[in-house]
């Protein structure tokens, strides 16, 4: 059994099942919490993990309808921690506890449980992590920096001045971007049955604004880089699969390659970056305990590669398909192959 | 998308906060129309809260039950 950690709408999760499917190996998908009647519930299996005493014997199992479930491998595609389905199932009556406060310890138990499942299922055959579904920004690009990767120029401050001495440094050319992941996009009506879409990209700064308050909660900014492209390279187990991505040939994704053109998409090659940069981003995967990441890089103008950041669940369809690397089905083999 | 921030920039704001990131205030903003209602819209979302392996880019996916 494959067991899978995701979202209920990851179509690269689903191109890997696709692949399992081919090789008849079964999978069990595990969703988050509020994605509704998922494929997962709780209540339907068994779980024991015995550890300690004197002698120190181990036990997991996992049974499903009185059956054993045979651990074959892990794939922490997306994991969430808060698979708590009391909240959606259940009515509260009128002397029930406080709804606020047993969801709460309800919730606050479940983490634990899944942390512990997750960190039981990382003893045996996996790809990804179940503890680092996100990274702290400002140390990868420390540690990055550490190992012989070039960095842009940046700052984390919270005070207006500094970053007014950083912009003046930066030719009056910064970008902005989000310290941690960014803000959940959401959808507003303006008029009955009309919205507007609200969405964080990387922004550009040109000019800082004089209404920009003297402290702000602390942001990290960075130089901006005048790219001849963006590379986007999928690190699985040790191996890179790169693009270069041409997004600066249109306005729309010079910024930030997300704001993808419908009309007009970027055009993507299939790329080897040096082996030296290979062998600098290996260390650092190593270094961050991950198997599997989407990284993002920029070749500048000047002809030098920066390190942007690494997304530990970073999409890769994209790469995948339009480079041939076939990548859902080399996880899909990783996930089979026990033995690699 | 099209980014329309400076437009609609005025309908929904982030708070002014010393508490609140510099990157908050530059989110982006895009118009998206009107409720879009089409049979192939209504046939996704016929789907995307039953827990079903979603998958509507090919033809002959894994959509394990068709009601």
């Amino acid at each position: 059994m494959n067991f899978i950690f995701s979202e209920e709408t990851d179509f690269s999760t689903n191109r890997v099942i696709d692949w399992l499917y081919y090789y008849n190996s079964k999978y069990e998908k595990f969703i988050g919490y509020g994605e509704s009647k998922d494929l997962y519930t709780f209540n339907d299996k068994k779980y024991s993990i015995t550890f300690g005493g004197k002698n120190n014997i181990e036990s997991n199992s996992i049974f499903t309808n009185n059956e054993n479930v045979n651990i074959n491998s892990t794939w922490f595609r997306r994991p969430y921690k808060y698979a708590d389905h009391f909240s959606s199932d259940f009515d509260y009556e009128e002397n029930a506890y406080p709804a606020g406060k047993l969801h709460n310890a309800i919730n606050s138990r479940f983490k634990v449980f899944w942390d512990f499942i997750g960190y039981k299922l990382e003893e045996y055959h996996h790809l990804g992590s179940f503890q680092t579904n996100s990274l702290n920004k400002p140390i990868v690009l420390h540690e990055a920096q550490k190992l012989g990767l070039i960095i842009p120029k940046t700052i984390v401050t919270n005070s207006l001045d500094d970053l007014h001495s950083f912009f003046i440094d930066c030719n009056k050319k910064i970008i902005t971007k989000s310290i941690h992941e960014v803000i959940i996009d959401h959808r507003h009506e303006i008029k009955k049955d009309e919205f507007i879409f609200l969405y964080q990209m990387t922004k550009l700064i040109t000019e800082l604004d004089d209404d920009v308050p003297k402290i702000f909660a602390p942001s990290l900014f960075q130089e901006y880089i005048d790219k001849e492209y963006e590379i986007r390279t999928i690190y699985i187990n040790g191996e890179c699969y790169s693009a270069a991505i041409f997004s600066q040939l249109n306005e729309q994704t010079e910024i930030d390659m997300r704001n993808r053109d419908a009309n007009r998409p970027s055009r993507y090659i299939p790329y080897k970056l040096d082996d030296s940069i290979e062998n600098k981003l290996h260390k650092l995967m190593i270094k961050l305990g991950l198997k599997f990441g989407a990284i993002d890089l920029i070749k500048s103008k000047d002809g030098e590669y920066y390190f942007l950041e690494i997304n530990p669940v970073g999409q890769y369809g994209d790469v995948s398909m339009i480079c041939n690397y076939y990548l859902h089905k080399k996880i899909a083999e990783y996930l089979v192959n026990t033995a690699n | 998308m099209k980014d329309e921030t400076e437009k609609y920039k005025d309908l929904l704001k982030i708070p002014e906060h010393n508490n609140v990131s510099f990157d908050l205030h530059h989110i982006s903003i895009s118009y998206q129309g009107k409720k879009v209602t089409s049979d192939k819209v209504k046939y996704m979302q016929k789907y995307r809260g039953k827990g079903f392996i979603l998958d509507f880019y090919k033809p002959n996916s894994n959509i394990l039950f068709i009601k």
